[in-house]
């Protein structure tokens, strides 16, 4: 029991970052825009998260320089795709090379030996009361740190937003028919900008989880692929946001178990160390490959520039 | 000429604003961009075995920055470079460790053997695409993942070499190594000819092949084409093919030229650097050379920036971002993304 | 309540009202005055301008010079936005629906109410009811849009238009996609907006609606003033002297094509039990055809029947689902597009920008686009290709298609429309196809570039060649064609009597789209 407590409490633990990023991406392309910066703009946070902790000794700091690192690269990716109508896929390509480079040149300046050997400040948990008393579930549920609960949050909210909300049928519409909203009235670009900026800003709070959230530290690159597993995730949840939470829940199960597994036996034979770290982008190739175009249709105006006035 | 003239001056421009970009981060750093520029600079070009060792860079970087070429050219935006690269050096290191193969068919094996291996793994990607409507974008970034783990488990087991003493391979056989060029001290080897003659027939091919003219019409207008007859699926399963394969290449010309067996890691990231090249060249097969040389430089300076200057060498990714993105900006991917 | 027509304050006017693109004048100088509780047309070809006089009207250009009078007062309408707070309603021709939403939503879409976040979905639902009632629209709410079928679209474009008391509507060519019985109805609803005092502003190129149901009718040509008239005054053919500047017959192709003299009993292209079905729904439904050498076989048909679907499996970018075709006595079903063309089959198809040309390859790569890897250009066992091979046959093409403007080098999106599809066609029938399948062939080209199409087209036939025709233009068929057919639904049916009305009338029988 206490190992499955412990594995289920771990998987949902690393699922969170991936929340945070799939919920983001799915406002995204519902508005239109595919977001392959999403890995640079996590990496960004996670630099932003662990810099802003390690400069102030607060977490606190360190959310706000988390997402403000993020949001500036959002704010870049908007500018070039939507303003600029730039290739999203070579602007995302740019994004995650640049957040990189960036983060890697600075990270090295902060400290000579680099950053791994640097602890920060954590978030702390905060158990709600009463509630992360019960049995089994309490721990699970209800005893995460801020942004776990802000994971779940968002989702519950980014699910209702675009169903019930008049600017949430405006995003939808801007990534189905973006002409029918320019006649409308309302700037096509702005409701992208604003979806890409939302977008980057739980980008970042998904990096930060992971810098300071999950650990307590920046490691180069320690997004590993991550934003291209929430691309994949937001592909199989069909662009909906409460699949999109049940499909990051999966695959942090499947990350806790690489986790678990390294080492251990299995019906007697070792599994080596490798195949688990291949193991989560395996299985997101392997979703990609049952996931057909046919059961999964993505906004008709998906990864298409919007110019106005263009057929007259 | 005059246009090729101007263009090629707004590449230079574009890449001198992306190093005055990279100056401005490293003074936000709090370091020195001249002391930095000039540790580079010397670390390329200070001896003539330094620039040689620039050329043994720009070898891999011109055949990977060939095969995204040759993708982006078609509309197939292949990012997997980098694990195509990984596959086939694996496949190189493997194969080239075999004994009692006779020299020649020896050579050839461990050639085929990595071309094959970097062009399945491209062609997996363009399977995903037609079949299941998955982007390419995406599934060759998870190919690179799983390329990078594969040859690290590959090199913990059952690669690793016979005296079990580290996580490295046997060596291939000393005939399979690639002659050494420049001298003794020189880390050339003769890949960087063939890697030059790749980026002749490259430029050949598009302009005087079929296919290539196939290719360069389906990345411009993928329905008209196929309106025309043109096959353009199977064009774009041959760009794969041939992109995953040159990749494959690069690889293979690594082990057999630098590394000489097989490591934890075989690639500082060319496949990545590949896409920079590609686009600062314009996707021009020719142009390919100078941007691959450039690069090369920046690799093989950026070490001694590291150490003199204190900057570190990620740096370069800095430059490559701004190049990457000045270079769309200004019109190098003349390309549509129409799915057919 | 509605006091005599002449002494109100017009509705809308312009007074010189002038829009250029680059050097290109789209309008020039053009007066317009349109009074409330009145149907006025603006008629025109392709290119005169009807246009962009609509989107300066809707905000979507602003003029170069000019002005716009809303109810007595100068406008500057900035943006579409701003001209429906005005009252001005657009339904456009290319639907802007989001596909996925239903109706309702879409609705809403058009007047998003900024100050309620949450979305009011049982108000919605009531408010589409409301105006479907009010004007006879019969829409669902709740439907989603890519269910639809065209005609209904339409209705929602104009539930979205008017959802906010429009005192003007503009409609953009409304029945290019209407079944004719459908174009009764919207008629029908715009004499209802009349009677209510509202106006219309309705847009298009055909005459004889436009004689229908217009009290004025102004006409441009080449973005200038070609005329005003009230109902009543104009006659077809002072229409059609002001429509085409020149005192010429109603019809757009001054040709008179002879009937053919080489028409044989031999099939060129035989079609047998033709069927597919479609993706977006279309269903093509055994056809069967025999196409004969030297004689042209016009197929006339409302937009959205299956032209495009049909082309496409003749092309062989598509797979039949059963049945055959034939060229002359060979079986090409399980040919692929290539193959065809090798046997003689040429196809003009319906997307000249998007189908036809790679219009950022050059001019002459895309003459020999069909062709590249042809024998004749290899060299050295086929290592190279010899470029001058194709360059010099593309010299020669362009001045046999007397393709003006700019060298062989020059990118193909430089040419003009009417060169654009002259290069396609000398590409297609260049070296003499036995079969050419045209589909809209002469859509979005003035009149000369037209009639030069249609000319070289005839030769072909007189040379032998076998020609399936398809368009939307009904006059242009009944005048090409030896034989005349009608596609509705999917399914082929030949029309021995050529006149207009049983045409049409065949037009409009019941059979829907299968799905």
């Amino acid at each position: 029991m206490e190992t499955l407590d412990g594995f289920l409490l771990a998987a949902v633990r690393i699922s969170i970052p991936l929340v945070l990023a799939v919920i983001g991406e799915i406002v995204v392309e519902r508005a239109g825009v595919l977001n392959i910066g999403l890995e640079g703009m996590m990496l960004a946070g996670a630099f932003g998260g662990f810099a802003g902790a390690a400069l102030t000794g607060s977490a606190g700091a360190g959310i706000f320089m988390g997402t403000l690192a993020a949001l500036l690269f959002a704010a870049l990716f908007a500018a070039l795709v939507v303003h600029g109508h730039q290739d999203a896929i070579i602007a995302g390509i740019a994004v995650n090379i640049l957040a990189l480079g960036i983060t890697g040149v600075l990270s090295r300046a902060m400290t000579s030996g680099g950053t791994e050997h640097v602890r920060v400040a954590t978030l702390p948990l905060m158990p709600l009361p009463f509630l992360s008393q019960i049995p089994i579930a309490g721990p699970l549920f209800f005893e995460h740190n801020l942004l776990g609960y802000a994971a779940i949050a968002f989702a519950v909210l980014v699910a209702w937003f675009l169903t019930r909300t008049t600017p949430g049928l405006i995003v939808r519409a801007c990534g189905e028919n973006p002409e029918s909203v320019d006649t409308a009235g309302i700037d096509v670009r702005k409701v992208r900008a604003a979806a890409i900026l939302f977008g980057g800003l739980l980008a970042g709070l998904a990096g930060v989880y992971l810098a300071i959230g999950y650990s307590d530290t920046f490691v180069e690159n320690m997004t590993a692929g991550r934003g291209f597993v929430a691309l994949a995730i937001v592909v199989f949840a069909r662009w909906n946001a409460i699949g999109g939470w049940i499909g990051a829940l999966l695959f942090g199960t499947a990350m806790a178990l690489q986790a678990r597994w390294q080492g251990q036996e299995m019906l007697g034979v070792e599994i080596p160390y490798h195949f688990f770290q291949m193991l989560p982008y395996a299985l997101t190739l392997l979703v990609l490959a049952i996931t057909s175009s046919a059961s999964s249709r993505p906004p008709a105006s998906l990864g298409k520039p919007y110019v106005r006035g263009h057929s007259s | 000429m005059k246009r090729a003239l101007r263009v090629a001056l707004i590449q230079l421009a574009l890449l001198a604003g992306a190093i005055v970009v990279s100056g401005a981060l490293v003074l936000i750093a709090g370091k020195n961009p001249f002391a930095a520029w000039s540790a580079l600079a010397s670390g390329a070009f200070g001896t003539w075995y330094a620039f040689l060792n620039v050329w043994t860079r720009t070898c891999p970087l011109l055949l990977t920055g060939l095969a995204v070429a040759i993708a982006f050219r078609s509309g197939f935006w292949n990012i997997g470079a980098e694990g195509q690269f990984i596959v086939g050096a694996i496949a190189a290191g493997a194969v080239g460790v075999m004994s009692g193969i006779p020299a020649p068919l020896h050579y050839l094996l461990v050639a085929a053997a990595g071309f094959a291996a970097g062009a399945l793994w491209c062609l997996a990607a363009a399977w995903l695409r037609f079949r299941r409507g998955a982007s390419e974008v995406i599934s060759t970034i998870l190919l690179n993942f799983i390329a990078a783990y594969l040859l690290a488990w590959l090199v913990h087991g059952w690669l690793m070499q016979e005296s079990r003493a580290q996580p490295i391979g046997d060596p291939i056989a000393q005939y399979l190594r690639l002659p050494r060029v420049g001298g003794a001290g020189s880390t050339l080897h003769a890949g960087i000819f063939l890697a030059l003659a790749a980026a002749f027939l490259g430029h050949h091919f598009f302009r005087r092949t079929a296919t290539g003219f196939h290719l360069r019409a389906i990345g411009a207008n993928p329905i008209a084409c196929a309106w025309a007859g043109i096959p353009v699926r199977r064009r774009i399963a041959t760009a794969a093919i041939l992109s995953g394969g040159i990749a494959g290449l690069a690889g293979v010309a690594e082990i057999l030229g630098v590394l000489g067996r097989l490591f934890d890691h075989v690639s500082p990231g060319y496949g990545f650097t590949a896409i920079a090249v590609a686009l600062l060249a314009r996707l021009e097969p020719l142009a390919l050379i100078p941007s691959a040389f450039l690069f090369g430089a920046l690799d093989a300076g950026s070490s001694r920036m590291q150490q003199e200057a204190g900057v570190s060498g990620v740096l370069v990714l800095v430059i490559q971002g701004v190049v990457i993105l000045a270079s769309a900006a200004s019109g190098a991917l003349l390309v549509k993304r129409e799915e057919v | 309540m509605i006091a005599s027509r002449e002494a109100r304050t017009p509705l809308l006017q312009t007074r010189g009202l002038t829009k250029r693109f680059g050097s290109f004048a789209a309008l020039d100088g053009v007066d317009l005055d349109i009074q409330p509780g009145e149907i006025h047309s603006i008629l025109g070809e392709n290119g005169a301008g009807k246009t962009t006089l609509m989107n300066l009207l809707f905000g979507i250009h602003h003029p170069d010079a000019g002005t716009i009078l809303w109810k007595g007062a100068d406008a500057h309408i900035d943006s579409p936005a701003d001209a429906r707070r005005r009252g001005i309603g657009m339904v456009h021709q290319h639907f802007m629906l989001a596909p996925a939403l239903t109706v309702a939503e879409n609705v809403l879409l058009a007047h998003p109410d900024r100050t309620h976040f949450l979305l009011n979905r049982a108000e919605a639902r009531r408010r589409v009811l409301e105006i479907s009632q009010r004007h006879g629209l019969a829409l669902d709410p709740d439907a989603r849009v890519e269910t639809l079928p065209v005609g209904a679209r339409q209705r929602v474009e104009i539930a979205k238009a008017i959802a906010h008391q429009a005192e003007l509507l503009i409609l953009d060519e409304p029945t290019a996609v209407l079944t004719p019985q459908e174009a009764r109805d919207l008629f029908r609803f715009l004499r209802e907006l009349r009677e209510r005092d509202a106006a219309v502003v309705f847009i298009s190129h055909k005459m004889d609606e436009v004689l229908e149901i217009s009290d004025r009718i102004t006409v441009l040509r080449r973005g200038c003033m070609a005329g005003s008239f009230a109902r009543g005054e104009a006659t077809a053919a002072t229409l059609a002297a002001a429509v085409l500047g020149v005192g010429v017959e109603r019809r757009s192709t001054p040709v008179h094509p002879k009937p053919s003299s080489r028409t044989t009993k031999n099939a060129a292209l035989s079609l047998r039990g033709v069927s597919a079905r479609f993706p977006n729904g279309t269903a093509i439904q055994s056809i069967e055809l025999e196409l004969h050498e030297g004689e042209i076989f016009a197929v006339a048909g409302v937009d959205g029947n299956g032209q495009e679907e049909w082309t496409s499996i003749l092309a062989g970018v598509t797979a039949l689902d059963s049945g055959s075709i034939l060229l002359g006595e060979e079986d090409v079903t399980a040919k692929n597009a290539l193959e065809r063309h090798e046997l003689g089959l040429g196809i003009l198809p319906g997307d000249r920008a998007r189908q036809g040309l790679v219009l950022d390859l050059a001019i002459w790569e895309n003459l020999a686009l069909r062709r590249y890897g042809a024998k004749e250009a290899r060299r050295v066992g086929g290592l190279w290709i010899d470029l001058e091979t194709h360059r010099r046959s593309a010299a020669h093409l362009l001045e046999a298609f007397d393709v003006r403007g700019p060298g062989l080098d020059a990118r193909a999106r430089s040419l003009s429309g009417g060169n654009q599809q002259k290069v396609l066609l000398a590409r297609e029938i260049g070296r003499g196809p036995r079969v050419l399948v045209a589909l809209h062939a002469t859509r979005g080209l003035d009149i000369g570039a037209s009639v030069d199409v249609v000319r070289r087209v005839l030769q072909l036939r007189d040379a032998g060649a076998g020609i399936l025709w398809i368009s939307t233009d009904l006059d242009e068929v009944l005048e090409i064609g030896d034989r005349i057919g009608v596609l509705v639904g999917g399914r082929l049916r030949e029309m021995h009597d050529r006149n207009h009305e049983a045409v049409g009338a065949a037009m409009l029988t019941t059979e829907t789209l299968a799905r």
